[in-house]
């Protein structure tokens, strides 16, 4: 697989979808984006974890938890599978996360976290911890894996601007389905502080699963 | 991109199926990628649909609302959009004329002379000019049926949840509907500003999740049979939450009245929890082959919604022509119980068939029979078959339904030969075996009557 920059090689790549509900996926946006409503006053909650084992800040862990947004649509433009608006994320190491802040606009939990992933043979389990106090657990489930390539918008704020920045995810494997298999259980931490937790569902409505795919970041664009 | 990734990759940047065939660009995309656009026009995304519906249609979405020829009988005759041929005598299982009603002479007869005497249209909102004497006599005998106090009709199935629910609840309030529930009770709730929360689809644990948290106003939206699962509401469990918890409860059965029940008032009678449910909705477009709506319940009730229900209030009153043809298709379906014994009959013998082919049906209980074709890329492709093969059946796919959960919605009728029930399982089996789909682990049979 071939390097370039912007660039993040990884060996698992989760990404579960999850309702939770609108005014609280309003707060935790900037105002000038609206949450993607599922169904009326339910918006989506986006769990992702990677295992990066390569690219521009070398091998690490991530979880990015985000709200999904409308992407932006022009004609004669590719169109995204989704956009969404990470409002925090973690890394394993400390160039992960520098490399998120100064280069992508991402806000962080200032510490590293541990990533613990447990592959059976019809699903992938994972759970997060921060110093040993857990964030998350994760159950994503597999259908089948047949190669892609999938483009997403990416937004991003903070106190001098906002805004995008193209993401192109392609993988040898991605799995996607609706079949509601897998589970989350969110614990009372920092980064899920924010979040309603009684209100968001503890099944996924849908589980997508990539393998030994490379996240490709497009330079970074400032929105008026 | 590399090599190895190179080998999904189309002349397009886009993907192929499991054999390295490039799917069509416009099957890469659907209506969903089109809600959202950027710019400060509203037309500003008709230029990106435009350019993927002239790729869509042709390659699949052209299936949808191709013009029949003539009555929906189980033979049918169907122009092709895409080609301009007519596929002569097809055989249908696309249409919900569950009984066979909209088309029998004595509903035809009823239907002139009602145009003999009230001319078209009702000429104005019911609340006003747009009431006549047979709307009086189908609210009556539709109460009667139903054995409530009262029945408000509507325009259309889709205008009786919108009206009801949007009538009834307002902000504040909270209403917790079946993620399945149909698109017309959906939008009930966002017009009624109430608070909208959905439950896992008949998983009572989740309803009661919702409705415990919230003191107030509370409405439990579910519907008897689900319209593209065919599987049955778990009424019982769901009636002992909602009462825990002061929930009223509104069940929708566009597809289970006039079939489930020993009297065919539906899953509510079916179960025998008439009594517990607060607003029983129904259609004249299934079973008895019309169109429009009702909402039967309590005098008190109809009385509220006849003054709140804008859907109704502000709409035109049914046509007298189609009421008179409902009002007799009421008439024969109760003069005739043989017509549902019918019907049951074909469903037994579709669901065993198509089971034990391997065709896979999912949880179907009821006349409403999905075949689970799973591969959203293929659906099309697979319905092009059938068409050719002479099989009449509209696709159902993401986001209609979930992702990989694409199916063929397949609705039986009571006018169904066995002959015509066997060839179209003959049919369908053989082209699913083709695709790898068929012969699925074959399952229980569950199909099941008041």
């Amino acid at each position: 697989m071939s390097k370039s920059a912007g660039s993040y090689y990884f060996k698992e790549g989760l990404s579960c979808l999850f309702e939770m509900a609108t005014d609280n996926a309003r707060q935790l946006l900037p105002g000038h984006l609206q949450p993607l409503e599922k169904q009326p006053d339910t918006s989506v909650l986006s769990v992702s974890v990677f295992d990066f084992f390569d690219g521009d800040a070398g091998p690490y862990q991530e979880l990015v938890l985000s709200i999904l947004v409308p992407p932006l649509i022009a004609l004669g433009e590719r169109l995204p599978k989704a956009a969404l608006y990470p409002f925090v994320v973690a890394t394993s190491t400390e160039l992960g996360r520098s490399q998120g802040i100064e280069r992508w606009k991402l806000p962080h939990l200032m510490r590293d976290i541990d990533i613990a992933f447990a592959e059976g043979d019809r699903e992938m389990g994972l759970r997060v911890e921060d110093r040993g106090v857990p964030v998350l657990e994760l159950t994503t489930t597999k259908h089948t894996f047949d190669p892609t390539e999938l483009l997403f918008h990416a937004f991003m704020s903070d106190s001098e601007g906002n805004y995008k920045a193209n993401i192109t995810m392609k993988g040898e494997g991605y799995s996607e389905h609706e079949f509601e298999r897998g589970a989350l259980v969110l614990f009372e931490h920092e980064m899920t502080a924010g979040l309603n937790r009684e209100e968001v569902s503890d099944c996924p409505f849908r589980e997508q699963w990539m393998r030994n795919g490379v996240e490709i970041f497009s330079p970074l664009e400032t929105l008026t | 991109m590399d090599d190895k990734h190179a080998a999904g990759k189309t002349g397009q940047g886009m993907f192929a199926d499991k054999a390295g065939k490039p799917l069509p660009l416009a099957m890469q995309y659907d209506y969903t990628n089109f809600y959202f656009g950027s710019g400060n026009d509203p037309f500003d995304m008709l230029g990106p649909f435009d350019e993927w519906w002239k790729d869509a249609e042709p390659a699949g979405y052209y299936l949808y609302g191709l013009p029949m020829q003539g009555e929906p009988r189980t033979r049918v005759d169907i122009r092709n959009t895409k080609t301009g041929k007519i596929h002569k005598d097809l055989l249908n299982f696309a249409s919900y004329n569950y009984l066979g009603l909209s088309y029998r002479p004595e509903v035809k007869e009823a239907v002139a002379s009602a145009a003999e005497l009230y001319g078209n249209g009702a000429s104005g909102s019911p609340i006003l000019s747009g009431s006549m004497e047979v709307h009086v006599e189908l609210s009556e005998e539709l109460a009667r049926f139903k054995n409530k106090e009262a029945v408000l009709l509507f325009p259309t199935g889709y205008s009786v949840n919108v009206g009801v629910i949007a009538g009834l609840m307002r902000s504040g309030d909270l209403i917790v509907a079946d993620q399945y529930a149909h698109a017309s009770l959906v939008d009930g709730m966002i017009l009624s500003k109430a608070t909208s929360r959905f439950f896992r689809h008949n998983k009572v644990e989740d309803l009661e999740r919702k409705l415990k948290k919230f003191s107030g106003k509370k409405l439990v939206l579910v519907e008897g049979v689900y319209s593209m699962d065919g599987d049955v509401a778990v009424l019982p469990d769901i009636v002992d939450v909602c009462k825990r918890y002061g929930a009223r409860i509104l069940i929708d059965e566009a597809h289970s009245t006039f079939i489930y029940g020993q009297n065919g008032r539906g899953v509510a009678e079916h179960f025998g929890l008439e009594d517990e449910i607060d607003l029983h909705v129904g259609t004249f477009s299934k079973s008895l082959g019309g169109q429009g709506g009702f909402l039967a319940g309590s005098q008190q009730l109809i009385n509220y919604l006849r003054g709140f229900s804008r859907s109704r209030f502000f709409s035109c009153g049914l046509s007298p022509v189609v009421t008179a043809g409902i009002l007799k298709a009421l008439e024969i379906f109760e003069a005739e119980p043989e017509l549902r014994d019918r019907l049951w009959s074909n469903v037994e013998y579709m669901q065993k068939t198509l089971r034990e082919a391997g065709v896979p049906v999912g949880q179907s209980e009821s006349q409403v029979i999905p075949i689970l074709i799973q591969d959203d890329a293929r659906i099309f492709e697979i319905g092009e078959q059938l068409l050719q093969q002479g099989i009449y059946l509209n696709p159902v796919q993401y986001p209609a339904v979930p992702k990989h959960k694409s199916r063929f919605r397949m609705s039986i009728s009571a006018t169904h030969s066995r002959q015509e029930l066997s060839e179209a399982a003959d049919i369908i089996s053989k082209v699913l075996e083709k695709y790898g789909i068929c012969p699925s682990q074959p399952a229980a049979i569950t199909s099941k009557r008041g």
